[in-house]
């Protein structure tokens, strides 16, 4: 009986520690999301999502996607409230073997917050986002954003 | 070490509480386990999806460009949206009358445009996600209507808002409905298209390059692990099981990156293989999804 008294104090107290976090860590997103959002401009047109994970050094959180023919996307990544914190790199994905090759790695272009992938058949993509290793950050928020222009 | 995107942190650290105190386990832990990793590592719920849906603005563009005369008569009527009064159908009458919109916005219809904003504004009012948008966004909206780009980015980033909120409030099955219903919708446009223009053999690539988006958006419905959807879900099973019978072939090329304008040309090709009989079966249970939806 203790023990489940003791189990349901431990639930409470979890959920308490729990939720001041989650406000802090939603906090976190939102205002990384406003940082990549002022890159899905005019010509671009957001795909309607947002795409976000919580990631630590050394890992890396990835999203999928299909890049249409005749498109051209942006895809813009950042962490934190600052720019240039996020490594995103672009993968094409072969829908038979999964096999990835590598396309685009922003660690090679100056960690440009955004890229545009103009897109002429249409291709299977992984994206990948990590925390850059420069920036010291243990932890954040990862968001990505998409938009397309035809 | 990949993130897992769905994140429980209070679910896992009650979790782990209550094995902890079970009698029947013993003290040691187990350094290997998932769990453990999850409460180290997340101490945070950030909630997102791993997989990008398509936007139905895009398909709509696609239909646009292939010649095809707007056809109202494909659209989900206004006059209809009252009869949705639970949140499931509202969430994916919302993704429907967005594609709606979507595609209204690509012919520059702006009667109807004005019509179908509204239409979205209320299910999104019902389903308390107005908060989401941008206030001044009608008034935006109606200034802008006839200029086509301003209107797909508008709405655009209304959707992005909207989507961001549910998951800030952890309604992430609502986003998933929304999605769903766009993306229902959209197809029922494309297949229809086709259908009355069965030469037009670039709509009936596009149509089969959707293959892993129906794979993607069926698992994300799984995942949401609502009772309520299993019907949805079986309807989608169907409509997966023939898409999976498309036959997609990739092959990698070097990508071409222009430093100065910020811009990467991928080179790689992808060959599909996609016959009438198929599109006609595609129709068929897209149909089914899409009554389901909307009636």
């Amino acid at each position: 009986m203790s023990k489940k008294i003791f189990g349901l104090v431990i639930l409470l107290a979890a959920g308490i520690t729990a939720l001041a976090p989650n406000t802090n860590a939603q906090e976190m997103c939102a205002n990384t999301a406003k940082l990549c959002a002022a890159h899905i401009v005019a010509p671009f047109v957001s795909d309607g999502q947002t795409y976000r994970a919580f990631v630590t050094a050394g890992q890396d959180a990835q999203f999928n996607a299909t890049f249409f023919a005749g498109t051209t996307y942006r895809v813009a990544g950042a962490t934190g409230e600052t720019e240039g914190n996020l490594t995103f790199s672009l993968y094409s994905v072969d829908p038979n073997t999964g096999q990835h090759d590598m396309i685009f790695t922003n660690s090679q272009h100056n960690n440009a917050p955004y890229w545009d992938f103009k897109v002429n058949s249409t291709v299977e993509v992984a994206i990948t986002a990590t925390l850059n290793p420069a920036s010291g950050k243990e932890s954040g928020c990862a968001v990505v954003l998409v938009g397309f222009k035809q | 070490m990949k993130v897992q995107f769905r994140l429980a942190a209070v679910m896992v650290i009650a979790f782990a509480s209550m094995t902890a105190c079970s009698p029947n386990e013993g003290d040691g832990g187990d350094s290997d386990s998932p769990i453990q990793e999850t409460i180290d590592v997340n101490n945070f719920r950030v909630k997102g999806q791993n997989f990008m849906m398509p936007s139905p603005m895009q398909i709509a563009n696609m239909i646009q460009k292939s010649g095809s005369n707007y056809n109202k008569a494909m659209l989900n009527p206004v006059a209809g949206a009252s009869k949705y009064t639970e949140s499931m159908k509202q969430a994916l009458n919302l993704g429907v009358y967005g594609a709606d919109l979507g595609y209204i916005t690509m012919y520059s219809n702006t009667q109807d445009a004005l019509e179908y904003y509204k239409t979205v504004n209320t299910l999104a009012d019902q389903l308390k996600i107005t908060a989401s948008f941008d206030p001044t966004l009608l008034k935006r909206f109606s200034d802008n209507i006839a200029n086509k780009d301003s209107i797909m980015s508008l709405v655009g980033e209304a959707f992005r808002r909207s989507d961001n909120f549910l998951r800030d409030s952890e309604q992430d099955h609502l986003a998933t409905l929304i999605l769903a219903g766009g993306w229902v919708e959209s197809m029922y446009f494309a297949l229809n298209t086709y259908k009355a223009e069965p030469n037009n053999q670039d709509m009936a690539i596009r149509i089969g390059e959707q293959k892993t988006t129906s794979a993607g958006l069926l698992k994300l419905l799984v995942e949401s692990e609502k009772p309520e959807f299993a019907e949805l879900i079986t309807l989608m099973q169907a409509l997966d099981a023939e898409y999976q019978k498309v036959e997609i072939k990739y092959t990698f090329a070097d990508p071409v990156h222009d430093e100065g304008a910020h811009v990467t040309t991928i080179n790689g090709t992808t060959d599909v293989k996609i016959s009438p009989e198929l599109l006609a079966a595609l129709l068929e249970k897209v149909t089914a999804v899409r009554n389901y939806i909307v009636n």
